[in-house]
């Protein structure tokens, strides 16, 4: 079966500084309409969201080799991805985790209590679809996996759900 | 005056359908003549004296066109459809605007006009405002409107629309005065609230029904807004901005303005902020407010002495009478957490899954209180609080499903503060 990973960057807005209200000059209707653009079915099988924002002239200058404070080398980061995919091709034989079936999700994607309690919580206030529900799961698998932790915790699920489109970008009327 | 004002309304109404009069000269020739009708039967010769050649011309055409049964049939028209026309000689036609010093010749109405006996109070801001302005407005309205006070606006989108809302969501009144005819909804995006205030208020326009809204035609309607007002309240604003602009014209007619202010880092408050050294009055709370302008019915007491009636901006002195309410009650909540912004943190390698979470609520205020109104990043909270990224994104979560907090954009959170209603 083939698959691909696809990365796309976007823009939140026509000139790109939302939500930034000091900066975007953009009408509420012109960011809507641009927004708009990706449908809720794409939005649904988009599995993370993520957003980077403008460095600023130290973050620009730094030194690769020595991460300062609450940073990682890339080559950390690295070694922890490399370790990852390992941890997910021996589980899902041969497949990494978006591959996983629902039973496999079910099976391998088990969670504690605290992390249920959360799960149900998301589940009521987002109306999750089936496919979504599962997306999330194995999402939380593989922050779990590049954490190095067997079990999926509360921490790593929260994080798989903020890695969902925004609530902003789903809905026409978002308040 | 002498005249049936019964019989001279439908002649008013002819009188707004010359294309190409204006509102002055509307007044004027009415003032010559004595009344509409006698502007319809004045001769074409004393138009030609009265008026530059093209506005006669347009008299002439519109005579010819409207004859004495076309114009009954066509107000009476007016009227089935839903839509009243008051003109300046209508018994009801309002008494707050017959003062102001450029009145509307008439008024379109669909609905109710505010009653001359409850008090009003306009409210205004940005269309696009911040989660803050959006808070502030919905609040406001709501304090407002459980005083009995109406909501008058412009029904436009962002600081308008909400506080109109807000204000019959909490069972009050509200008005909108429009920049279009009556029976056209702008912004579109607002087809409820136009709906609702139909039956729970009313919707009012100088313009002619099926007018479509024009940039043109705004300044002149927020001139109505505030006039229908004894008070004007101003949210959001940008330094230049038309929201300013109905400032000044609430000054002209003698209307007080307050503003609530904001942060000197928000380009949305600085128009607000600059009233304030140019003397408007400083909303803290809305009691406070209708007690210092002596509006009717937070105090009982009326204040008439405090209320400004010069054009010219003058200090208020006896604002800044209560020193002591500048505590700032937030600073007594928090004792043991230390805000150590250069305490250097573990590297957060992500190693410690298991003490992140679920600590209970005692925690859970962690990240909340450095949550505004106006997004911030989570690179921007770690800084702040010094908590673990992992630790935030968990607390973060809950509180978008607790509906406290709301996720902007991937990266970027704000405070929701829900408003019981």
């Amino acid at each position: 079966m083939n698959c691909i990973n696809f990365i796309v960057p976007m823009n939140p807005c026509p000139c790109g500084y939302y939500p930034d209200i000091g900066r975007c000059r953009c009408t509420e209707s012109a960011i809507r309409k641009y927004q708009s653009r990706l449908s809720g079915p794409i939005l649904d099988r988009i599995d993370v969201f993520a957003e980077v924002s403008a460095l600023t002239m130290e973050e620009l200058s730094f030194d690769r080799d020595k991460p300062g404070e609450g940073q990682e080398s890339s080559a950390a980061i690295r070694s922890r991805v490399l370790r990852a995919r390992e941890m997910q091709k021996e589980r899902g034989e041969g497949r990494f985790n978006a591959l996983l079936t629902p039973e496999e999700t079910d099976r391998f994607c088990e969670t504690d209590k605290e992390g249920k309690r959360l799960l149900k919580k998301v589940f009521g206030k987002l109306g999750l679809s089936a496919r979504s529900y599962y997306r999330i799961l194995r999402v939380a698998r593989t922050i779990a996996d590049l954490d190095g932790s067997e079990k999926i915790e509360k921490a790593h699920l929260a994080e798989a759900v903020s890695c969902r489109a925004p609530a902003e970008l789903k809905t026409a009327e978002a308040r | 005056m002498g005249y049936d004002w019964e019989q001279e309304q439908a002649y008013a109404y002819w009188m707004e359908n010359v294309c190409g009069l204006g509102r002055k000269s509307r007044w004027e020739l009415t003032e010559a003549a004595g009344s509409p009708k006698a502007v319809y039967e004045m001769s074409a010769e004393e138009w030609q004296a009265f008026l530059p050649e093209k506005k006669a011309e347009a008299l002439k055409k519109a005579r010819e066109e409207w004859t004495a049964e076309v114009i009954e049939e066509r107000y009476r028209k007016l009227g089935e459809g839903g839509i009243r026309y008051l003109s300046n000689l209508h018994p009801d036609y309002p008494q707050r605007l017959k003062k102001i010093p450029d009145p509307p010749f008439g008024i379109f109405l669909r609905g109710q006009l505010p009653p001359e006996e409850q008090p009003a109070v306009a409210v205004i801001g940005a269309r696009e405002c911040s989660e803050y302005g959006r808070y502030m407005a919905g609040k406001v309205a709501e304090g407002l409107a459980e005083k009995g006070i109406a909501v008058i606006s412009g029904m436009a989108r962002g600081i308008d629309g909400i506080s109109q809302w807000a204000a019959l969501q909490a069972g009050g009144r509200s008005y909108a005065v429009l920049g279009s005819g009556v029976d056209v909804c702008y912004p579109e995006e607002n087809r409820t609230l136009y709906e609702t205030l139909k039956t729970k208020g009313g919707i009012l326009s100088e313009y002619l029904p099926r007018t479509e809204p024009k940039a043109g035609l705004f300044p002149m309607r927020n001139r109505i807004i505030s006039g229908l007002s004894d008070l004007v309240l101003i949210v959001e604003a940008r330094e230049k901005s038309g929201t300013l602009i109905t400032a000044d014209m609430a000054l002209e007619q003698g209307r007080e303005v307050y503003v609530v202010p904001g942060r000197l880092t928000d380009s949305l408050s600085r128009g607000c902020n600059r009233l304030i050294k140019q003397g408007a009055g400083i909303l803290v709370s809305v009691e406070e407010m209708l007690e210092e302008t002596g509006m009717p019915p937070s105090s009982g007491r009326k204040q008439q002495p405090d209320r400004k009636q010069q054009p010219d901006r003058k200090q208020q002195p006896d604002r800044k009478q209560q020193p002591d309410r500048k505590q700032q009650p937030d600073r007594k909540q928090q004792p043991d957490r230390n805000h150590q912004p250069d305490k250097k943190q573990q590297p957060s390698k992500q190693q410690q899954p298991d003490s992140q979470c679920g600590k209970g609520n005692a925690q859970k205020a962690g990240i909340y209180r450095y949550l505004d109104y106006y997004p911030k990043s989570t690179e921007q909270l770690r800084k702040e609080s010094g908590m673990e990224y992992r630790e935030i994104i968990c607390e973060l979560t809950e509180l978008c499903m607790e509906d406290k907090a709301k996720q902007v954009s991937p990266g970027q959170y704000a405070k929701k503060e829900r408003r019981e209603s």
